[in-house]
């Protein structure tokens, strides 16, 4: 459009600012917005995943060492702890691990995605669901690189390959869905209570261990087993992911129920509360 | 060098630098050369910074009255090869005045010796150039002493040369008004009366600049206000209150303490209190006031930052902020990483921003440091590219805060041009900025608001004066500059 014409269209987009009560914004244009602005929290992780290691020796080779490193630090643990190792139990504990870790990176970075953002929350309007989605984004792409290294351990290992490995893809986009629900929450906890990220890592590390990452779902006492399906959303989440991505096994349908179940919930509800009190973040910070 | 005439320096000197004719005084002793490329402060680049001739100094050395030093000179990027040209230059310019004299011109940057000093562009952006002259026995035995005239040359934003007054030594004081100049240099005149202080004649634009400068201010000024076309944005009885919580930084540990004790720690900032005006299309509006009067928040809450407390906020068009530099960059990245990235977070497309890409990295000038790392920039190279980015937008309605001064006088002088292109395209502009000759450059309209309120609507040269007046500091360069 000419730019005389620009000036004067009596017609351009109106925008009202009005007085609101900590309600959510309308549905409509704020999604819109949403998916016009994506391209900005892509480029934004992005640009964070590369900075983050750029004046490192090993560069982006810390994508895989990172976690392999993390792996292999459990993995000595539980060795020495249980007093039996071997490679098939490395390949669980990878597995089980590098997802537990999308999930972890994504609520500690999640954590501070709205706090740390500070100047772009003050100085640009946008919608600031983009935030803890950008720190999703990155957990997710910092997931991404360890599949491969996955794949080698499994290769190793005596676990059967086979087509019901695609359907892990499944329950890694319910991962992630379940991420970003978490993120929003925890960035919005950290703008009233800053204390949170401080938790976040015991909180963390707890979940971990009560999650079936370094034992093996078998190992649960059956009477705990269906406790953990209902109360621990990783139990189905990551207990469906290394069933599939590991063993090649279709979970049974209560797996598969409460996963769905999990990742819808939190996803909705932590958007909706971020939602609700977002407008109030520029005030706040 | 005799060949420049009164009137040439009349073009370029405003009137207060310009010699008065003679006052009886004492003769003074003639200025001391050197004073002047103290100052000079040369860049690697091409011009070198233009530094605020040292008003202050130049008063106290002044204020005796028996040395006409004079701060300003002639600082080039050449500066120890522009200590002996003034001299000739700057006799000259006194002998062309009628103020003739043999002890004339001491040390004094002259007109020409500014004009010349710049390479680059050929503008003159940041010589500085001095200009204390020293009459004397030659008429009457009136000394006179002008001030050193910064030739600022665009440095402050808009191009707006200002020029703080001189003041006529012994001879009665006399004080510039705020004279307007042809050219639109603006002319505070500052000198203390009777103070017997040598003002510093500050800044006159060069030719060039000056020239350019009126086409600026021209241009905005005639801009038409579509007044029939519903308004660009319309403020209801706007009030914004903050609700600020009395720690630093609230935790959890200190909500649960209050939990427990059943107390609230709010406290209220009430920043904007029932403000109302509309702006019609074609408006650029300066907002002026002083820390703390709530003009960054009206603005946020303008770009929907600030959710408004009380009141409603009517904005026609998409509104493109420019409330602070560099939002959204990333200093492990390179320049041209961080120009998508900024675009992008400025609310462009991917596609918009690659095809300004180019254009960007060129106005930033920053050459191969393009492809460097942003941490590698000096800060100045850092804005530069941020401002760029900035002004590199189509908006319907542009917001500004503070963001002109982006590194050297040369580039200010580029972004102000840049900013008044924006102008004419944008359906309105805001400029909040402490700089009334900014305000008065770039904007039609103006409002002054004070600790939330809105105090008056009118030009920005009643506004101005008003506010200066409130302030009871009178108009001189440093209101001008600095308020």
């Amino acid at each position: 459009m000419a730019t005389k014409d620009a000036v004067l269209d009596p017609d351009a987009v109106l925008h009202v600012y009005e007085p609101h009560r900590a309600g959510l914004p309308k549905f409509g244009p704020y999604f819109a917005e949403l998916r016009q602005r994506m391209p900005f929290a892509a480029e934004f992780s992005k640009a964070g995943i590369r900075a983050a290691h750029s004046q490192t020796v090993f560069g982006q080779l810390w994508l895989v060492l990172n976690p392999l490193l993390m792996a292999l630090v459990y993995y000595i643990l539980v060795v020495i702890l249980r007093g039996k190792g071997g490679i098939d139990y490395l390949a669980h504990i990878v597995c089980g691990l590098f997802a537990f870790q999308l999930i972890s990176a994504a609520l500690g970075q999640g954590a501070s995605s709205v706090t740390g953002g500070g100047r772009l929350i003050l100085n640009m309007a946008f919608p600031r669901l983009l935030m803890p989605m950008a720190a999703v984004r990155t957990a997710f792409f910092r997931f991404v690189p360890t599949v491969p290294v996955f794949l080698v351990i499994k290769a190793f290992s005596n676990e059967r390959w086979g087509w019901e490995m695609l359907l892990s893809i499944v329950f890694l986009g319910l991962l992630t869905l379940f991420s970003i629900g978490l993120a929003a929450l925890m960035a919005t906890l950290q703008v009233y209570f800053r204390d949170t990220s401080s938790f976040l890592p015991f909180f963390t590390r707890i979940w971990l261990y009560m999650s079936p990452v370094l034992w093996l779902i078998d190992d649960a006492p059956a009477r705990f087993e269906k406790l953990m399906l209902i109360g621990n959303p990783l139990f189905s989440l990551i207990g469906g992911w290394t069933d599939l991505a590991l063993r090649s096994e279709i979970p049974p349908p209560s797996v598969w129920l409460a996963a769905v179940v999990w990742s819808v919930i939190a996803a909705v509800g932590g958007s909706l509360f971020f939602m609700s009190r977002e407008r109030e973040f520029a005030v706040r910070i | 060098m005799s060949s420049l005439s009164a009137s040439d320096l009349g073009a370029r000197v405003p009137s207060a630098a310009r010699p008065e004719p003679a006052a009886p005084s004492d003769p003074v002793t003639p200025a001391d050369a050197d004073a002047t490329t103290s100052d000079a402060s040369t860049t690697g680049t091409t011009t070198s910074d233009a530094t605020v001739a040292d008003a202050t100094a130049a008063d106290s050395t002044a204020a005796d009255s028996t040395v006409a030093d004079d701060a300003a000179g002639v600082t080039t990027n050449e500066a120890g090869a522009a200590e002996d040209a003034p001299h000739e230059a700057a006799s000259d310019e006194a002998a062309s005045d009628d103020a003739a004299s043999d002890e004339a011109g001491s040390d004094a940057g002259s007109g020409d010796a500014g004009a010349d000093a710049p390479t680059g562009a050929g503008r003159t952006g940041a010589a500085r150039r001095g200009g204390a002259k020293q009459g004397g026995a030659g008429q009457g035995g009136g000394a006179r002493q002008g001030g050193g005239a910064r030739q600022g040359g665009g440095a402050k934003q808009g191009g707006g040369a200002k020029q703080g007054g001189g003041a006529k030594q012994g001879g009665g004081a006399k004080q510039g008004g705020g004279a307007k100049q042809g050219g639109g240099a603006k002319q505070g005149g500052g000198a203390k009366a009777g103070a017997g202080k040598q003002g510093a004649a500050e800044p006159s634009a060069p030719v060039a600049a000056t020239e350019q400068i009126s086409e600026q201010r021209a241009a905005v000024r005639a801009r038409r206000i579509e007044h029939e076309l519903p308004p660009a944005v319309s403020v209801q009885n706007l009030s914004i209150t903050y609700r600020t919580t009395f720690e630093k930084v609230p935790t959890f540990k200190s909500a649960i303490v209050r939990l427990g004790r059943g107390e609230r720690a709010v406290r209220e900032v009430e920043a904007i209190k029932e403000m109302s005006f509309d702006v019609p299309v074609g408006t650029a509006l300066g907002i002026i006031g002083a820390n703390g009067a709530g003009k960054s928040t009206l603005m946020r809450s303008l770009a929907g930052v600030l959710p408004p407390t009380a009141g409603r906020i009517e904005v026609r068009g998409r509104i493109s902020s420019l409330l602070s530099l560099g939002v959204g960059f990333n200093a492990a990245l390179s320049g041209r990483e961080n120009v998508i990235l900024g675009g992008l977070a400025q609310g462009l497309t991917r596609a918009e921003v690659e095809a300004r890409a180019d254009e960007i990295a060129e106005f930033a000038e920053l050459g191969e440091f393009m492809d460097l790392p942003l941490r590698t920039y000096s800060s100045g190279m850092g804005q530069r590219l941020a401002f760029a980015v900035s002004v590199h937008m189509e908006p319907d309605i542009l917001l500004i805060d503070e963001a002109l001064s982006a590194g050297d006088a040369k580039f200010k002088n580029k972004a102000a041009k840049k900013m008044a292109e924006l102008m004419s395209s944008a359906r309105a502009m805001f400029l909040v900025s402490h700089s009334l000759a900014s305000i008065m450059e770039l904007c039609n309209d103006a409002i002054w608001i004070h600790e939330g309120r809105l105090m008056m609507r009118g030009s920005p040269e009643e506004c101005g004066a008003a506010y200066t007046k409130f302030l009871q500091v009178g108009a001189n360069a440093f209101t001008l500059e600095d308020l």
